[in-house]
């Protein structure tokens, strides 16, 4: 089993102090929290970074950590403490197997330790023989494109449960899970799939698993919320004169009016052309106008003649001649 | 073992919103400090005019507000500030998403 080091992720050693991690943990957070880093994978390191401190500065999640680290290092196959029933961690589809989220693993390990704690003397299998409980839910997130928010779309999604053998070993055990992804979900949003969570005890229901939505980054669409921005290079003479272009939208091709004497940066908006919902959303064209390269003697002779047509200076409100 | 199943996912915003145990759950708290969260005024129930009359045990959640509120748990726990320093912080986390999310429309 892919084993995570926490203390390699804080830049620590394990003989940390408490004050050592919560100041590693800072510099790392201002290095890069995904709103305020300019590192590239500033996310990915975030993510990482938060789970590691939040086993490493809570005592007991890390004692139990300190235990099922020396375990795998010393490759003995001991159980950690709570190893009594299966646990289940989600990843979402594209990251490697090993990249699973071990931090629900984990959390999942603690949540099960702390309800043996409360019944104290008690085996939890018997302590919850006597009263049905809802299994844990689950949360994991999930990326889509626009289209397969559209068009609706169904994913694959690895899901791993670490669950006792006969001899009371922890053995991996894979499932893959197809989940529809129900049309129109926008990023951010939560969907729900009932009883997907942790089995419940006793006859109890089981969880439930929340995926968040993301939507990969899109070649052409930015997204906010229902409305979709876009970049739309036109010509200087579209721009100048007016005339009608083609704009590829996510339900086709239309075709758009540009005003005569539209300047660069200036928003068209189509309404309705963003993702569809109640109301739907509309779709921001931002008008860049692109130059033609002088490369020929022909449209060198153009532009000349543009400047003998339309004399203009750009710099005047500079209070410069020409 | 590999067994294949296509299961249907719902969407939570309005279809099967968030009760208050769920997002206690979420947000790794316990119920009374989403309770306060919405006394506060810091996240909003899903039908919010029945927030004065309504038990919390039949409160529920939109996503955004589960979204929010576990930014402002993390926030809170990760930084050791109170509820309302972590609220501040979550909103301007969230300014800078969106001015980030604009001013990418212009670079590209």
């Amino acid at each position: 089993m892919e084993f995570k080091d926490y203390y390699k992720t804080l830049e620590l050693t394990p003989e940390a102090s408490k004050d050592d991690i919560r100041k590693a943990y800072r510099k790392l957070a201002r290095k890069y929290h995904p709103d305020v880093s300019k590192e590239k994978d500033a996310e990915v390191r975030m993510r990482e970074v938060n789970e590691a401190n939040d086993v490493l500065r809570d005592e007991e999640k890390r004692a139990a950590y300190d235990q099922l680290r020396t375990n795998v290092s010393s490759g003995g196959a001991a159980p950690g403490p709570g190893w009594d029933r299966g646990f289940e961690f989600a990843g979402g589809e594209g990251r490697a197997p090993n990249d699973a989220e071990f931090h629900d693993f984990l959390s999942s390990l603690f949540k099960q330790a702390e309800r043996q704690r409360r019944s104290p003397g008690a085996d939890p299998r018997q302590a919850s023989a006597q009263q049905p409980y809802k299994g844990e839910d689950h949360h994991a997130d999930i990326e889509i494109s626009l289209e397969d928010s559209l068009n609706g779309v169904t994913r694959e999604l690895g899901l791993r449960s670490v669950q006792l053998d006969a001899q009371g070993r922890p053995q991996l055990v894979n499932r893959t899970l197809s989940v529809k992804i129900p049309v129109g979900v926008r990023a951010g949003q939560m969907i729900r799939l009932s009883g997907q969570g942790m089995p419940g005890e006793a006859g109890g229901p089981a969880g439930d698993l929340f995926l968040t939505v993301h939507f990969a980054a899109h070649p052409i669409y930015q997204v906010q919320g229902r409305d979709l921005s876009m970049k739309l290079p036109v010509t200087p003479w579209e721009a100048a004169c007016g005339g009608q272009v083609h704009v590829p939208t996510l339900q086709g091709e239309v075709e758009v009016s540009i005003s005569a004497g539209s300047q660069p940066g200036s928003k068209l908006r189509l309404r309705g052309k963003g993702l569809p919902g109640e109301p739907a959303g509309d779709l921001y064209l931002i008008l860049d106008v692109v130059w033609p390269p002088a490369t020929t003697d022909a449209a060198k002779a153009a532009y000349q003649a543009l400047a003998q047509a339309a004399p203009f200076n750009p710099r005047r409100h500079l209070g410069v001649q020409g | 073992m590999k067994s294949v199943t296509i299961y249907s996912a719902v969407m939570v915003d309005g279809t099967a919103p968030l009760s208050l145990h769920e997002m206690a759950y979420l947000c790794e708290q316990h119920v009374d400090w989403v309770v306060s969260l919405v006394h506060e005024g810091l996240v909003e129930l899903e039908r919010d005019a029945l927030a004065a009359e309504t038990p919390p045990d039949l409160w529920v959640f939109a996503s955004a507000a589960a979204a929010r509120a576990r930014q402002i748990a993390r926030a809170q726990r990760d930084f050791e500030v109170n509820l309302d320093a972590a609220a501040l912080m979550v909103d301007l986390m969230e300014e800078v998403r969106q001015l980030r999310a604009q001013l990418e429309v212009y670079q590209r």
